[in-house]
């Protein structure tokens, strides 16, 4: 009984060991159609398992593309008894590269085991160097090109490319593999409704099918090529094969066809650029809009600064606004509408202000201008907003409503420059530098100055002839007093010989005999000292006197000698 | 002479009103070669200079204005307008005692004005002299001397007021400075057009300047030009 135990033990352990081998075995098989490849040659994938459960984790195919797929089928066996299970996991492939690649493995997570798959050593020659019967009948099956709409553009000018597949056979699903993609280049897919039409083509009737369009706007000047679309599609192609009914069955293998871009030259815009030049270019619109130019203190204007047309929306700016003098200019608020087009990005971009008057009068809404490129004329354009005037009547604002006794606001406006310039020219008359000599003038001057301080120093001479004119002033007077009997003449001579005197250095006081005789001699002196004397006589007693004629005469004889 | 400097003035004032700036600066060029020097003249050429977007040579300009007329506004004016757009940060080089003196002294009358009127007080002085000499007339020596002195005072005054600046301006678009004065020395400083500075020294071509922050070097002559005298740096 124990040895049956025992037996029946052994007999368990053998079936458990040979199912956990068994189930080791479990694996992930990869293999390829074709091993050596040509470029955008398209060959098929296959991972396969047994195992029932779990999910194939499928490699990222490294400079590969995938043309079709995945395509997976699963099948279940009996054979005398015995189940087996395959599940197949397909992909249709191109290269994308010359070289020797090896396919990344698939994995698959089973109960927490990772199975994995064999690597795939796949050699990618520049063209194909053997192809199957199927493959050479639709070599020609269908082919793929890039039309643009201008040969050269202006940098920021927008050109369209279609994307235009030729089919002379039957092709179905039809598909981008690669898209061009040009750096510096805005690309924006346009709405487009793919048509078709029937044209012969080198001498074969061929379906034109345009199956996309893309809006292309270039940043900066060069050469736009060397780009390639490439779309894979299935041709349908004779399998060689009859159906039950011996009608001739068809396969449908993939092929990928490639079209390169025309050369499209991008042209730097023109020089020089005018200084304000904003960036734009296109067929534009500069507009500025005012609600309205005359308003009430309490009231707003709605201003409007668009640029509009057709351009480069996406990179240009709507200029900001001037803002008049007098209004308080509120944050604009921006509208735009921009539809990308066959004929380029068309619509508007705008700023809408408010303003909102701050005191009443007439305001100037300064000029605005506004440069851009326009692509139809070649040429710089400049747009100019000429300036608006402003008038704030009526319903005086806010501000203004509160004024002192003198009736001034309480509220003044704060006064700002608008800009900033140098002063206008200065008129005045220009005089000649060389017409002074000043310097020598001045030393001219300081030499009669220290000349006449020099005169200064010189010894002053006794000068007599001065009183001549005196004495015959006297001597007029004597003889005028007595010519007109008048009554004082002999005081008058009295004081004519005393004056005299006093101018020869004899005081009043001192006309002796002796002081007169030491200036005029001892005849003389006497003579004179006796006509002082007669005189003084004749003055307080005229009766007394010999008579007028004779002193008068005795005096002209002596004074022409004193 | 002067009905063609009037000629010219009006056709250069013409000019610059059409925006022909060269044209105009040309015209009050030779209104200058005719030897005329006034603030007017000089600041009509700086306002050419700044049109012409020659700031070195418009600041040269508006400076001259103010050495003829330091309170002409509108020059003071437009030298601040270029200051700002000037583009080195540079302190302004200080002013020396007679400099100071002389712009005040202009400021208040021409330099013209005072050498005149000094020169009348002192012939006055002289006529006064000869007076008290000759005449019987007594005249006390003191008014004389009085007049003397002031006239002589008066005279001193214009002497400062004319000017003597040693100030001078990059007119170039830049100026190295070196070490030493030829192109092989260390270059030390490097200013920007419408910089000024002082001369200290000219020596064959090459000036030492020192600029307002204290520090000198040599700068090529032919780069910079004074203020007035206006005669190039040798």
């Amino acid at each position: 009984m124990v040895k049956k135990t025992g037996k029946y033990m052994l007999l368990v352990c053998a079936l458990l060991w040979c199912t956990l081998s068994f189930g080791q075995k479990s694996e992930i098989n990869a293999s390829s159609s074709r091993t050596t490849v040509g470029l955008n040659e398209p060959f098929r994938v296959t991972y396969s398992t047994s195992e029932g459960t779990g999910q194939f984790r499928v490699p990222k195919f490294k400079n590969f593309q995938v043309v079709s797929g995945p395509y997976t089928s699963q099948q279940t066996q009996f054979i005398n008894g015995s189940r087996s299970f395959s599940k197949k996991m397909s992909f249709d492939i191109v290269a994308t590269k010359k070289g020797v690649f090896n396919l990344a493995t698939a994995t698959m997570l089973v109960k927490g085991r990772v199975l994995e798959s064999n690597s795939l050593k796949i050699e990618v020659k520049a063209e194909a160097l053997r192809e199957n019967t199927s493959t050479k009948k639709s070599k020609a099956s269908f082919e793929v090109e890039i039309l643009t709409s201008k040969k050269s553009v202006y940098v920021g000018e927008p050109l369209v490319l279609l994307f235009r597949a030729v089919l002379f056979d039957q092709v179905r699903d039809l598909t981008i593999l690669q898209q061009p993609n040009f750096e510096n280049v805005l690309q924006q897919q346009l709405d487009f409704k793919q048509t078709s039409k029937r044209e012969s083509v080198s001498n074969r009737t061929a379906t034109l099918l345009d199956f996309d369009k893309r809006l292309v706007i270039p940043n900066k000047p060069g050469t736009l090529k060397g780009q390639s679309l490439q779309i894979s599609a299935k041709v349908q192609v004779p399998s060689g094969r009859r159906d039950f009914f011996g009608m001739p069955m068809n396969n449908f293998v993939a092929k990928v066809a490639t079209g390169k871009i025309p050369s499209v030259i991008i042209k730097p815009l023109p020089s020089p650029k005018p200084e304000d030049y904003s960036g734009g270019i296109g067929d534009l619109n500069f507009v500025r809009e005012l609600s309205r130019k005359e308003v009430n203190g309490n009231e707003s204007i709605t201003l409007k600064i668009r640029i509009e047309g057709t351009g480069n929306f996406n990179t240009l700016s709507v200029p900001h606004l001037v803002e008049p003098q007098g209004f308080d200019v509120y944050d604009p608020k921006f509208n735009e509408n921009i539809r990308y087009t066959e004929r380029g990005v068309r619509g508007y971009k705008e700023f809408e202000y408010l303003l909102v008057p701050q005191f009443k009068g007439t305001f100037i809404l300064p000029e605005m201008t506004w440069v851009y490129f326009n692509t139809s004329k070649e040429r710089y354009e400049t747009i100019t907003a000429s300036a608006d005037t402003l008038v704030v009547v009526g319903g005086a604002p806010s501000k203004t409503h509160l004024t002192n006794d003198l009736g001034v606001p309480l509220t003044k406006r704060e006064v700002n420059a608008i800009d900033d310039d140098i002063r206008y020219l200065q008129q005045g008359e220009h005089v000649s530098d060389q017409a002074y000599d000043l310097k020598s003038w001045s030393w001219t001057v300081v030499g009669l100055m220290l000349l006449g301080w020099g005169v200064q120093v010189i010894p002053r001479k006794k000068v007599k002839g001065g009183s001549t004119s005196r004495k015959k002033e006297l001597q007029k007077l004597v003889e005028t007093a007595f010519d007109s009997a008048h009554e004082n003449r002999f005081g008058i001579m009295l004081n004519s010989l005393e004056e005299r005197f006093l101018e020869l250095g004899i005081a009043k006081e001192n006309t002796s005999l002796e002081e007169i005789t030491q200036l005029l001699g001892d005849a003389h002196g006497l003579a004179v000292h006796q006509l002082i004397e007669r005189c003084q006589i004749a003055q307080y007693a005229p009766s007394a006197s010999s008579g007028d004629h004779e002193l008068l005469t005795e005096f002209t004889r002596l004074w022409n000698n004193i | 002479m002067e009905q063609h400097i009037t000629k010219l003035s009006t056709a250069a004032k013409e000019l610059y009103d059409q925006g022909l700036y060269r044209k105009a600066l040309d015209q009050y060029e030779e209104i200058v070669s005719a030897g005329v020097k006034d603030t007017e003249l000089f600041y009509n050429i700086g306002n050419c200079y700044v049109r012409l977007e020659e700031y070195g040579e418009a600041k040269l300009y508006f400076e001259r204005a103010l050495v003829f007329d330091p309170s002409n506004t509108d020059a003071l004016h437009n030298l601040d307008w270029i200051n700002l757009r000037l583009a080195d940060a540079l302190i302004e080089p200080s002013q020396e005692l007679m400099e100071w003196l002389s712009e005040l002294f202009r400021g208040t009358l021409p330099e013209e004005v005072w050498m005149v009127v000094g020169s009348f007080v002192l012939l006055f002085s002289f006529l006064l002299l000869l007076w008290k000499r000759f005449s019987n007339r007594k005249i006390n020596w003191r008014i004389p001397f009085t007049t003397s002195l002031i006239g002589i005072v008066l005279l001193s005054v214009g002497a400062i007021s004319r000017p003597k600046i040693t100030k001078c301006i990059v007119v170039e678009p830049n100026s190295y400075g070196y070490s030493e004065p030829f192109a092989g020395g260390k270059r030390i400083i490097l200013l920007s057009e419408g910089s000024s500075g002082k001369i200290i020294r000219v020596q064959g071509g090459w000036s030492l300047i020192a600029i307002g922050d204290g520090r000198s070097a040599w700068f090529e002559s032919e780069q910079w030009k004074r203020i007035y005298p206006e005669y190039q740096l040798k």
